[in-house]
């Protein structure tokens, strides 16, 4: 794949992947406490999946840390939330390609940022604010809905 | 439901005893660990004897609820994918039966004389009560929220607990009842959602709720005592679990887990697995994301913590087993059964399922001897 199309942040590339598939525009973003740096070369293989963790400050002060998982799909290299939004399990990416709650079941499709297939989330998953930038994905901001879910 | 079968296991044990004494002729049944892989199929059946994989049984899509006849010689079976409930002979491990009864299925629970069976219709709002010997729906009992767990005390059937649990009000807001997913008892698309806070008391002869228990959250598995004087419930919102006083209707004590390690401080996790030991002494309940497994002593007032046994990723439900030396944890993530030896709380034991399999509810059977 084309480095261009490597370059995959969540602004621009899911804005237009969102209007083409129909799916909710950009949300509002939290900044992490820190950017969290994974090199673009743990992500050369497509379906390679890196697991992460990002901590961010709420709005009571307490910190809280929030899984996640970077993943080259065929199209570019993606951020997700790991906690599924039906109970805050956390999801994983299946050999099959989706990304599935070991609880309920629920699957969302890595190759629409995400969105939200079957079961009972019944939304896509959660987002980070995430670029390439040179040979590093960073990631610096995490939805802001997730946050009521975490008080 | 996810419990051994506390009253029977000790009728069993009692059998036992005046069998030795050369008082009866009672015969002794095989115990069995029932595990509902909610991820396939499968019912997987463990020789509790051994804590080996003893067989399989393919029933239906999701299975998720298991109930047993005191007697331990039927075992019933929803499967939430494809909305029926199975009839299994507990002796031979057959099915004999199914019955279609919509949708969604999820925990069920049964009277002592294996009458009645109560199952909640997670998107429906409603309990059913089927009739075992009518074989059909004789009423369905509405409520809030999204019907998930029921429970009653082993050794007082009066009154079925039903906690109904709550969607994110938000998804369901953008999502659900645009859909049309969220049904009524009558299957009429919702034009509102309510979600739920409390737990349900419905009374089995009349199969009407007769008083409701505020629980401040969404009420997720909850466990009686035999004798009916407590439940324990954990809700959402909630790391860790209420002691509640059913017949005052009322919370009496809130406890909430110890966070230990900065991981544990400062990653989400939630409560999701509760139940009783079989000698009335212990409640243990689950961390889901830490994790962690907790034993508490119930005997005090408090109850105070006796043990935190880490198990892995995604305990999620808890059974034991009648002789009370064995306790059963479902590991939903890890496709697994941690094995926990009751008297010194240690993990003795990882019985390794198929991938994918996703195991949650268990329920551990004395069945007669063939």
């Amino acid at each position: 794949m084309e480095r261009r199309a490597l370059i995959g942040g969540a602004a621009a590339t899911l804005a237009t992947a969102a209007t083409r598939a129909g799916a909710a525009p950009s949300p509002r973003f939290l900044p992490l406490q820190a950017p969290v740096v994974t090199p673009v070369s743990q992500l050369e293989t497509v379906w390679a999946a890196v697991p992460f963790r990002a901590r961010f400050t709420k709005s009571n002060g307490e910190d809280s840390v929030v899984p996640g998982i970077a993943v080259r799909t065929p199209r570019r290299i993606e951020a997700f939330c790991a906690y599924c939004p039906h109970e805050l399990c956390v999801i994983k990416l299946t050999d099959e390609h989706g990304l599935r709650c070991p609880c309920h079941f629920s699957l969302f499709d890595p190759l629409k940022g995400g969105a939200w297939i079957s079961g009972p989330a019944m939304r896509r998953t959660y987002r980070f604010d995430y670029r390439v930038k040179g040979p590093d994905l960073v990631i610096t901001g995490i939805e802001a809905d997730l946050e009521r879910r975490l008080l | 439901m996810r419990s051994s079968p506390r009253g029977l296991g000790q009728l069993i044990v009692a059998c036992c005893l005046l069998a030795l004494g050369g008082a009866g002729a009672a015969v002794a049944g095989t115990a069995k660990l029932y595990i509902a892989a909610t991820g396939g199929k499968e019912v997987y059946v463990v020789d509790v004897a051994s804590n080996t994989l003893a067989k399989t049984l393919e029933v239906g899509k999701s299975p998720h609820g298991i109930a047993a006849s005191t007697d331990g010689r039927w075992l019933w079976i929803a499967t939430e994918g494809d909305g029926k409930l199975h009839k299994i002979d507990a002796v031979h491990d057959v099915e004999t039966a199914s019955f279609d009864l919509g949708p969604y299925q999820q925990e069920i629970e049964i009277t002592n004389d294996g009458r009645l069976l109560y199952t909640g219709r997670f998107m429906d709002g409603c309990y059913d009560v089927f009739d075992t010997v009518k074989q059909s729906v004789v009423a369905r009992i509405p409520v809030d929220g999204n019907p998930h767990n029921v429970v009653k005390a082993a050794n007082d059937d009066r009154y079925m607990y039903l906690s109904p649990m709550s969607i994110d009000p938000d998804t369901v807001a953008k999502s659900a009842i645009k859909r049309g997913i969220l049904r009524d008892c009558a299957g009429k698309p919702k034009t509102a959602y309510l979600p739920n806070d409390k737990i349900y008391v419905a009374d089995t002869r009349t199969n009407t709720v007769v008083g409701t228990i505020p629980v401040g959250g969404s009420p997720r598995p909850i466990a009686a005592s035999d004798d009916g004087k407590r439940l324990y419930a954990n809700i959402d919102g909630w790391l860790g679990f209420l002691v509640i006083d059913p017949q005052a209707r009322k919370v009496i004590e809130r406890v909430k887990f110890p966070l230990v390690t900065d991981d544990e401080k400062t990653t989400f996790s939630r409560a999701h697995g509760i139940w009783v030991t079989p000698d009335q002494k212990e409640v243990w309940t689950a961390s889901v994301n830490h994790g962690v497994v907790y034993a508490y002593d119930r005997t005090t007032d408090p109850v105070r913590l006796i043990a935190r046994i880490p198990v892995g990723a995604a305990p999620y439900w808890i059974s034991f087993s009648p002789d009370d030396r064995t306790g059963y944890i479902s590991l939903s993530e890890g496709d697994a059964i941690a094995v926990i030896d009751v008297a010194s709380h240690k993990l003795v034991k990882t019985i390794q399922l198929p991938k994918g399999s996703g195991p949650k509810t268990t329920q551990v059977v004395v069945a007669p001897a063939p």
